[in-house]
């Protein structure tokens, strides 16, 4: 089920229901949104034992937070909020050796050389990613995940759409310069 | 490029000199909001500029290893870790945590009775359940209330940074009034630890409870300053 579906009544049902109502409410906002958080995380942390522990964050904080959630914002972008803020106070508090990119995902192709190029690729951007500084590395990340746009990264971030652009704009030429 | 930049405003397109409008074209070529005339203009720059297709091509790399990088995460092993987690908030519901410091109540209160001292009275272990209660509960509201309006900021990293600011300084002086607290009890632990020690006058494991302070406002001394110090790193972080 898409994301905007569930966004619909799943705090509003959340905040009335039961205890034992709530686990099974929760499971869908937890399925609807497990991928994107965890790319988002991964995005922003590098490595997916850290981007694991701030997803798994991100939604014990949604869980403790949906009662109180007012709905200002739609709960995707909450959602995202609170995993930005997670993931980067996560790294930030992981040791350098946590940090380091060492388990990049496999990348499915049949051409062994291609899929070697591509993992080279993917290291330098995601060095290169790590290095940017957080307010362009939460643009880059955020805008990777599938379906945002400028706008609705611009409301996540509470800055102006021009801002998003300019932002990403200069992240993703820092980080098409690491591929020089 | 400013951070006031307007990407959609062509007049600031005209401002732009040698490459950089392309770059920036390219970058809205890409999200498709470049106007089709806008878009031609680009093809035949990038037909005759060898920085600018070089540009390009990387740009596509650089969306290519992102999209490849959004690794699927196992889903069985979050959804364990996750459930762990809220499994260990639960365990660390606020009845517990006031169940832990009324144990210590009564711990010293056992201490103050095997040094022959007389027991308190029901009265002031209710007294110090009362206040544990109400202070820890006190303390998982502010922290409550804290966390629900920073959610609330739009800015989620503005808001972050001047918490993290806000706490800094709020710690600053921390350390040192905990430090003038143990010099204002240690005169009185020394005597107190003597007695104990040698056995002179009347004895109880209380005369050693200035000492038991001491070590754990060191404890707390070393606990603030790491704080500080990982929360500068999220500041240094956060540029």
């Amino acid at each position: 089920m898409p994301p905007s579906v569930i966004d619909m009544g799943a705090a509003a049902r959340f905040r009335e229901a039961s205890s034992s109502e709530r686990s099974a409410i929760f499971q869908e906002i937890f399925q609807a949104h497990r991928d994107q958080v965890f790319g988002l995380c991964f995005r922003l942390c590098g490595n997916t034992a850290l981007a694991e522990d701030a997803a798994q964050e991100t939604f014990v904080e949604v869980y403790k937070g949906l009662p109180h959630f007012r709905g200002e914002a739609s709960l995707a972008t909450w959602i995202y909020r609170v995993a930005m803020r997670t993931a980067l106070r996560l790294r930030a508090r992981a040791r350098p050796v946590e940090q380091a990119p060492v388990d990049l995902p496999p990348v499915a192709t049949a051409d062994p050389e291609a899929a070697l190029a591509a993992r080279a690729d993917m290291r330098v951007v995601q060095t290169a990613l790590d290095a940017l500084p957080a307010e362009q590395r939460v643009v880059v990340a955020l805008f990777s995940v599938d379906g945002l746009s400028h706008g609705e990264i611009a409301t996540i971030l509470g800055v102006p759409e021009g801002t998003v652009w300019s932002r990403l704009h200069k992240g993703r030429k820092a980080l098409a310069a690491a591929l020089r | 490029m400013s951070e006031g930049f307007d990407p959609f405003d062509p007049d600031e397109w005209g401002d732009k000199t040698g490459c950089s409008a392309f770059e920036t074209a390219l970058e809205m070529r890409g999200r498709g909001a470049l106007a089709p005339d806008a878009v031609a203009v680009l093809e035949v720059h990038l037909g005759v500029c060898d920085a600018c297709r070089d540009h390009a091509a990387r740009l596509g790399r650089v969306d290519a290893s992102l999209a490849a990088a959004a690794a699927v995460p196992d889903a069985r092993r979050l959804r364990g870790k996750m459930d762990d987690a809220l499994k260990e908030t639960r365990r660390r519901a606020p009845l517990m945590l006031v169940l832990a410091v009324f144990m210590m109540a009564v711990a010293i209160e056992v201490m103050f009775w095997i040094g022959g001292t007389p027991l308190l009275s029901l009265k002031a272990l209710l007294l110090i359940f009362g206040m544990t209660l109400a202070t820890s509960y006190l303390g998982l509201y502010i922290r409550a209330r804290r966390l629900r309006r920073f959610l609330a900021e739009t800015d989620v990293i503005g808001a972050y940074r001047q918490f993290l600011q806000g706490n800094i300084k709020a710690l600053r002086m921390v350390p040192w009034t905990m430090i003038l607290n143990v010099v204002i009890i240690a005169p009185n632990a020394q005597k107190a630890f003597q007695r104990y020690a040698v056995g002179v006058g009347r004895q109880g494991g209380y005369l050693i409870l200035d000492l038991v302070s001491i070590v754990l406002i060191f404890v707390g001394v070393v606990s603030v300053w790491r704080q500080r110090r990982r929360m500068k790193a999220e500041l240094k972080e956060l540029h």
